[in-house]
């Protein structure tokens, strides 16, 4: 048998218990849910949620596992599509929670940060450029390459990439991030280690970025590889 | 090339890496995209593998049994919630309609599977 029809299998027999009235078989469900895609969750906490310690990680993924098992079958439109994407968005959701409850943050508005990297991008030429490409491939490339670097990042790197980004445009207080790194890992770092830190980052970020600009001829002059 | 940034230009490549790192809510990403972004996690760490080992591999049924993962049960109240009783009759008649068929058209499958394994 070939894996995708092994795994059509597998999806069947999860979505059938999953579909059922009886709790025991909705447990079973969960208990399926989580051998089969029990590595996947766990790389995506690890991949979004950097920092959680083990017992938030493990609350992450029951709480995961139960919330999906509860909305699978209340949603006639999630009855076809796959089980594995939808899980996955739900332990990003929960995760995403999870991180804010440890941290004492507050969810902030996405359409905050939307006019903020708007307002940014439109005093100066990258901007202008950016706006400008009809090319969705090479921002497909660009997403592509941000991603990937924040994936190759030690997890202490990737929680302040993450904390960079969502709080762009917004008060970067070094004082809070600090404290959300030492209610999340239980280490305070200082002022001196935090800013290294952030630098670094911040250039690791940029670096793939601006070479891909250079090759293709979309760098502005004004944009430079620091050393 | 110049040897420094204009710092505005250097703020619109960050608007640029702030927007693709947290610019999107994962409800609005599609299910490709779910995967795609999934795919470039890294590797499972040494202390991931341990805790989903720790798990077993029927922890809710175990945990139904012995209550030991207090922490998530508290916190989120969804295992109450989820496999409550009656919970059924809560849904729509349509929605009910709706998982009987596909129910029904997945135990075809499954049967159909199985006589061919057989």
């Amino acid at each position: 048998m070939n894996p995708q029809a092994q795994n059509d299998g597998d999806e069947d027999e999860i979505k059938y218990l999953l579909l059922s009235a009886d709790e025991t078989e909705r447990l079973k469900a969960a208990d399926a849910l989580f051998r089969t895609y029990g590595e996947d969750i766990m790389r995506c906490i690890e991949y979004h949620h950097p920092g959680l310690n083990e017992a938030d990680q493990e609350g992450v993924i029951f709480a995961s596992i139960e919330r999906f098992t509860r909305i699978f079958p209340a949603d006639a439109e999630r009855l076809d599509r796959p089980l594995k994407p939808q899980l996955l968005r739900t332990v990003i959701l929960v995760g995403k929670e999870k991180y804010r409850k440890v941290t004492r943050t507050q969810k902030r508005e996405l359409g905050e940060l939307l006019e903020s990297v708007t307002e940014t991008l439109k005093d100066s030429e990258l901007g202008n450029t950016w706006h400008q490409i009809a090319d969705e491939s090479f921002r497909q490339r660009v997403r592509h390459v941000i991603l990937q670097t924040a994936a190759s990042m030690k997890p202490r790197q990737r929680q302040i990439a993450f904390w960079f980004a969502e709080r762009w445009g917004a008060e970067l207080s070094e004082k809070d991030a600090i404290q959300e790194i030492f209610l999340t890992t239980n280490e305070r770092l200082t002022r001196d280690q935090f800013k290294r830190a952030l630098d670094e980052v911040r250039k690791k970020l940029r670096e793939p970025i601006i070479n891909l600009l250079i090759e293709e001829g979309l760098c502005p002059k004004n944009l430079t590889l620091e050393n | 090339m110049p040897e420094k940034s204009d710092p505005r230009e250097l703020a619109a490549l960050d608007a640029i890496i702030a927007f693709n790192l947290a610019g999107r809510e994962p409800d609005d990403l599609s299910d490709e995209e779910i995967l795609a972004a999934c795919e470039l996690c890294p590797e499972l760490s040494e202390q991931g593998r341990k805790l989903l080992k720790k798990l077993g591999s029927t922890p809710f049924s175990d945990s139904r049994e012995k209550p030991t993962h207090a922490v998530a049960q508290s916190e989120h109240g969804e295992l109450a919630g989820m496999y409550r009783q009656g919970s059924d009759e809560e849904l729509d008649p349509k929605l009910k309609a709706e998982i009987e068929r596909k129910r029904k058209e997945i135990r075809a499958r499954l049967k159909a599977k199985r006589e061919k394994d057989v």
